[in-house]
């Protein structure tokens, strides 16, 4: 567990702000199901549950999930049982533990990229933009390739559309961290495919999709591709050599869900 | 600094640190059905109930749960339901060590608080209770019973 | 009967769940001194200075200890029975650190933060030594233990820790004259408890100046006796608790952190306290023994074995607690199982590495040896055609027959002649065959898809304690109410011990349960029993309380005799009353005018029991898979087991006692790996990284029980708490051979190793 000199709940985004910007050793809490592992000194601990961020809407096809909301909030939420067919539901259904969901927020979750997140692997083939309260609308796209932001996740706002989306991850035990996650996304010609554990956060590929884009159907070629652009690595998990058979695995089974 | 904590139906005043864990701080509080069992929020045994829903204490910060409502076992002594679901897993011979047993039984007990009706789905939520004792087995027959569903 | 055989609630589960404090944590003083342990960042490496100047003057911290403050005395921390079949071979601190994890230095003080903050400040000047890691080539590198004033070890200077070797008959001979010879190799891993509550132990001097440890141990009588000898002091000044354990399974029947704890409040005089957290359970508890296990199995045409060959190798890791015995024990709870064979042959040596120490783990070697030896006849049976199932009715021991291996192999020294006087194997088989569907399953066409399914089966078999060695005791003693207080050495780890062992007084009293009142494990007030391991507490603890209960029935029918003026034949005591030939007078009252008015007598009787045999529990286990082809993910599906356990004591906790059983033994096949770093750290060290399998993880499981009659054991019963680990390994390489035809024989059988097995079949 880290140490924390203070603790301090504002009653706003605003105050919080200012007070994450000045004070350079201060971290913002969400649920803290990750924090807890730091063995850091942090000046000051800002625990956001009080700056009105827990919330779920649906207007004018889109979702807005206020960062506070916790990954049961979205489970159990009646819009998510319907929004994309319930996948968004049932990816953050087979998440660690009941327990964990019940605390993890969906702000930390997106701000922190962890390697294992299987639901930033999801949200990154979606039409997701990530709302920061100074900085302002970040397209998960681009998010996902840029150095850590001092700056506070108010929300993230998923656009509902008709994409096709298909959702593959592999885990050794049913309680586990992934050994791989993969989600690929299709509109028409247009295809987005994430992977993400690997061990490495959710990268979306280039080449592939571009692949599929023109036309091509044949498995070994794109799977190869896919396995070719995306780099993999060993951890305790699993090598970069069964991560990436298990990536060709997976691509093989998301086409199969949604050409 | 001091914190006052709503747990069990009653107001707790206590000196923690900000880093201080909700696990810590019950047990600082003679509630000794709250028990470690990992370091990294991987096994379930520090189950509470936060406002109903069950959290892991260890990885929750005293100081977060200022103004939630937290229940152990110990403050579920006259709720019938929970005297039922702990005699079903006393029948079985399910509790064993016992160790992990009080946050089985509040994980099992909001659930039936929120209707669960299906096996599936119950073992699922329950998937983050570990256990090395019982081989879950028996833990399911107490539980079934509990929460009425067939196969 | 009227209270054996009798599902009763386990005695102490409510006050468990309901939060009452009963685990070593929740009964340390509040004023304790937290003990915090400074470990070896080295898996190998000499301690040339270490300077705990700033750390001593810390404010808050009361005692700092080295090497230099304890009396250099050899032991060895297994908890087993004296003299220990084991080395002794650690020193409670000693100038060299064998593990990453073994002890440098011990710190007390006020609280948690500033003993840590305290072993931040000891320095120490290690000489990194370079570290063996590899235990197939332990013998050909120097030595890990080149100290003087060790004892025990076969050969140091070869890291060889211990060493058996035996055979009966010629097996060269018969090997030659085998119409078929099939042998096979495994490797087994070094399986981790993962015992919920770690380790945690207290201890604090009472006001007679004595030092009381209470411990979450399942040996108290084995670490009194440890701790008298390394520091040093007489053993009747010391006396050892046990409160409720959160589980064991082996991984508490050793000395760990008491020995620390108590030199701490021995120097200040304080009580002091140690909980390990879940890294120091992981990395400096201790694991299972890992193997590399090689048989030789030899058969006629028609597939009767004539000859089986055993050699192991077997990983102590840094010190050799359980090593010889568990090398012994994967060749005596195994081989006995086809016990008709012309030769036997077994050979094994057990070697030192430089990695965690190894130790009692439920089983205690008799898995891995199954686990080979189940493989291999599943092997012959696939080269003879036949149907495993058969090949195992061909061969295994039945009742009425016996082994030499009984008599030759015990725990670390010679065993117990022993003639099988209940064994329902076969008919374990029978019904576990029956209820299984196997013969349907086993002979179904291979599918195709990519989700394929199996099925293997193994049968297996243990023991019900240490015959001729462990000894348990029971004293009952009568209270004025009519109510008896059973105190027992017997360790209940959460396994119902406590309970079952009043059901068996209760049953001989003739008394209804709830008159019987527990007590265990108290070296003060209970007397001595080896405690829970080797599966003895049914078998050996619950004779001694059937003895002592039927020698109170005998006093209470004398003191009867006495009240009444009349000769003992004419008195019967029917646990309810006591009836003479004018008066009946019942118990409570009995008991009341013993205690205040005519013939005052404290009534209490003791017994002791050790077997002259250990009977076996046996099982049979069927189990289907699926093997996702394309991953190489093994899904267990169903797993049937079926038990004879001779008469079940209280048929809930045995069952309970098997599927938990099974489950560990399914994590060790499938799940639980162990991984090391080049320099010796041990990286599965958290429970993030090694996962034990959840409730989702392990399909259907079904135990069924057949009743043998185990005449020597208390009411007909036998043991039951290790058998259900043994077969998993085996059952599911055998389904998976089944299923794809590759055989797994390196444990766990991770996704990763079963992909790669299944491209070398394909050619690739």
């Amino acid at each position: 567990m880290f140490k924390a000199v203070d603790y301090v709940r504002p009653k706003s985004i605003d105050e919080a702000h200012d007070l994450f910007v000045s004070n350079t050793n201060s971290q913002i809490l969400g649920g803290g199901t990750y924090l807890y592992l730091s063995k850091r000194t942090i000046q000051l601990l800002i625990d956001l549950q009080e700056t009105s961020l827990k919330y779920i809407s649906q207007r004018d096809g889109k979702i807005r999930i206020g960062a506070m909301s916790t990954l049961s909030d979205v489970e159990e939420s009646d819009i998510f049982k319907n929004a994309f067919n319930g996948l968004v539901k049932k990816v953050v259904s087979d998440i660690w533990s009941y327990q964990l969901r019940n605390a993890a927020t969906v702000g930390g979750t997106v701000y922190s990229r962890l390697g294992f997140s299987e639901f930033l692997t999801l949200l990154a083939v979606l039409d997701v933009d990530v709302v920061f309260h100074n900085t302002g609308v970040i397209s998960i796209k681009d998010f996902l390739k840029m150095p850590p932001l001092r700056d506070i996740l108010k929300e993230i706002v998923i656009t509902e559309n008709d994409l096709k989306v298909s959702f593959q991850v592999f885990k050794r035990t049913h309680f586990d961290f992934p050994v791989l996650s993969l989600a690929v996304a299709r509109c028409d010609d247009e295809f987005r495919i994430a992977v993400g554990s690997r061990p490495g956060c959710a990268l979306l590929a280039k080449d592939t999709p571009k692949l599929l884009s023109e036309g091509c159907r044949d498995l070994k070629t794109v799977c190869d591709s896919l396995i070719r652009e995306i780099p993999f690595a060993d951890d305790l998990r699993a090598s970069s050599e069964y991560r990436r058979h298990v990536c060709g695995v997976l691509f093989k089974r998301a086409l199969s869900e949604v050409l | 600094m001091k914190i006052t904590l709503t747990v069990n139906g009653r107001k707790e005043n206590l000196e923690v640190e900000p880093s201080t864990t909700l696990l810590e701080a019950l047990r600082m509080l003679g509630l000794y059905s709250v028990r470690k069992g990992c370091d990294t929020a991987s096994c379930g045994v520090c189950t509470v109930l936060m406002d109903s829903k069950p959290i892991l204490s260890c990885c929750s910060l005293a100081v977060q749960a200022q103004g939630h409502s937290i229940t152990t076992v110990e403050g579920l002594e006259k709720d019938k339901d929970f005297e039922e679901i702990r005699k079903n897993l006393l029948s079985e011979g399910a509790d064993q060590c016992g160790y992990c047993g009080p946050s089985l039984l509040l994980t099992v007990y909001s659930l039936k608080k929120r209707n669960i009706k299906s096996l599936q789905e119950i073992q699922k939520y329950l998937v983050g209770n570990l256990c090395r004792c019982t081989g879950y087995h028996s833990q399911l027959r107490a539980i079934k019973e509990f929460m009425e569903v067939g196969e | 009967m009227k209270y054996v055989k009798r599902s009763i609630k386990k005695v102490d589960g409510y006050g468990i769940l309901s939060g009452k404090p009963a685990y070593t944590d929740d009964l340390a003083p509040r004023n304790s001194l937290i003990v915090k342990l400074l470990r070896s960042p080295y898996a190998f490496a000499r301690v040339r200075k270490i300077d705990t100047s700033e750390a001593r003057s810390l404010e808050g911290v009361e005692c700092v200890l080295t090497h230099e403050d304890f009396p250099r005395i050899p032991f060895t921390r297994a908890g087993q029975g004296y003299p220990e079949p084991s080395p002794y071979d650690k020193f409670a601190l000693d100038s060299y650190v064998r593990y990453v994890g073994d002890e440098v230095a011990v710190v007390a003080a006020k609280d948690e933060q500033t003993a840590e903050k305290a072993l931040k400040l000891i320095e120490v000047d290690y000489e990194v030594l370079n570290p063996v890691l590899d235990f197939e080539f332990s013998e050909k590198s120097p030595p890990i233990h080149p100290e003087d004033g060790i004892s025990g070890v076969e050969n140091q200077q070869n890291n060889v820790c211990s060493a058996y070797e035996m055979d009966i008959g010629n097996i060269e001979e018969e090997l030659k004259k085998c119409a078929h010879v099939v042998k096979h190799r495994v490797y087994t891993q070094a399986q981790a408890h993962v015992m919920m509550e770690p380790h945690a132990a207290f201890s604090y001097i009472d006001y007679q100046g004595r030092l009381v440890v209470v411990t979450s141990s399942q040996v108290p009588f084995h670490i009194r006796r440890i701790l008298s000898r390394v520091l040093d002091i007489p053993l009747r000044n010391i006396r050892v608790v046990k409160p409720r354990i959160g589980g064991g399974f082996g991984g508490k029947q050793a000395v760990h952190g008491e020995i620390y704890v108590a030199a701490v409040t021995l120097k200040t005089g304080k009580p002091s306290k140690i909980i390990y957290s879940r890294k120091e359970v992981f990395e400096s508890s201790y694991t299972r023994h890992p193997m590399r296990i090689d048989v030789t199995l030899g058969s006629d045409e028609k597939g009767v074995l004539k000859a089986i060959d055993m050699e192991i190798l077997s990983d102590t890791g840094a010190y050799g607690e359980h090593a010889l015995t568990t090398l012994m024990v994967a060749g005596s709870k195994n081989l006995p199982l086809y016990n008709r064979v012309n030769a036997v042959r077994f050979k094994g040596k057990v070697v030192y590495t430089n990695h965690t120490p190894a130790g009692a783990y439920r089983g205690y070697g008799a898995v891995q040896g199954n686990f080979a030896l189940e493989s291999a006849m599943d092997i012959l049976a696939s080269k003879l055609g036949l149907d495993p199932v058969k090949l195992r009715q061909l061969n295994m021991i039945r009742e009425g027959e016996t082994s030499p291996i009984f008599k030759i192999m015990g725990e670390g020294r010679e065993g117990a002649e022993m003639t099988i006087k209940s064994c329902k194997l076969e008919q374990c088989v029978e019904l576990g065959k029956r209820i299984f569907g196997w013969s349907e399953k086993f002979s179904k066409r291979p599918e195709s898809g990519t989700k394929v399914r199996g099925v293997g089966m193994a049968i297996a078999m243990q023991g019900s304690g240490i015959a001729k060695i462990d000894m348990g005791s029971a004293i009952l003693k009568l209270n004025d109410d009519g109510s008896f207080n059973l105190l027992v050495g017997a360790t209940d780890l959460g396994t119902g011990s406590d309970t079952i062992l009043a059901q068996i007084a209760a049953e001989t009293l003739n008394v209804p349960v709830k008159k019987v009142v527990p007590y265990s494990s108290d070296t003060d007030l209970t007397p001595f029993d080896t405690g829970a391991y080797a599966s003895s507490t049914t078998y050996v603890s619950g004779n001694a309380v059937k003895r002592a209960a039927e020698k109170m029935k005998h006093l209470i029918v004398q003191h009867g005799s006495k009240l009444f003026n009349c000769s003992e034949e004419e008195v019967v005591f029917n646990g309810e009353e006591i009836i003479g030939p004018e008066q009946r007078l019942p118990l409570s009252e009995f008991a009341t005018k013993l205690y205040y008015s005519e013939n005052q007598t404290q009534l209490c009787s003791t017994a002791s029991f050790v077997g002259d045999e250990a009977p076996p529990p046996y099982m049979s286990a069927f189990c289907e898979i699926e093997l996702d082809t394309e991953t190489g993910k093994i899904t267990p599906v169903r797993y049937v087991a079926v038990v004879d356990c001779g008469v079940p004591i209280n048929p809930n906790l045995a069952r309970v006692q098997v599927e938990g059983a099974l489950v560990q033994g399914i994590g060790m096949a499938l799940y639980e790996e162990v991984k090391y770093d080049s320099k010796g750290r041990l990286m599965t060290n958290s429970m993030m990284n090694y996962r034990i399998p959840s409730r989702l993880d392990i399909g259907d499981i079904e135990v069924h029980f057949v009743e043998s009659y185990e005449p020597t054991g208390p009411y007909g019963a036998k043991s039951v708490a290790e058998i259900g680990i043994d077969t998993p390994p085996a059952a599911i390489s055998n389904a998976v051979y089944n299923a794809v035809g590759i055989r797994l024989h390196d444990l766990p059988f991770t996704p990763e190793k079963v992909l790669k097995a299944l491209r070398v079949k394909e050619g690739f």
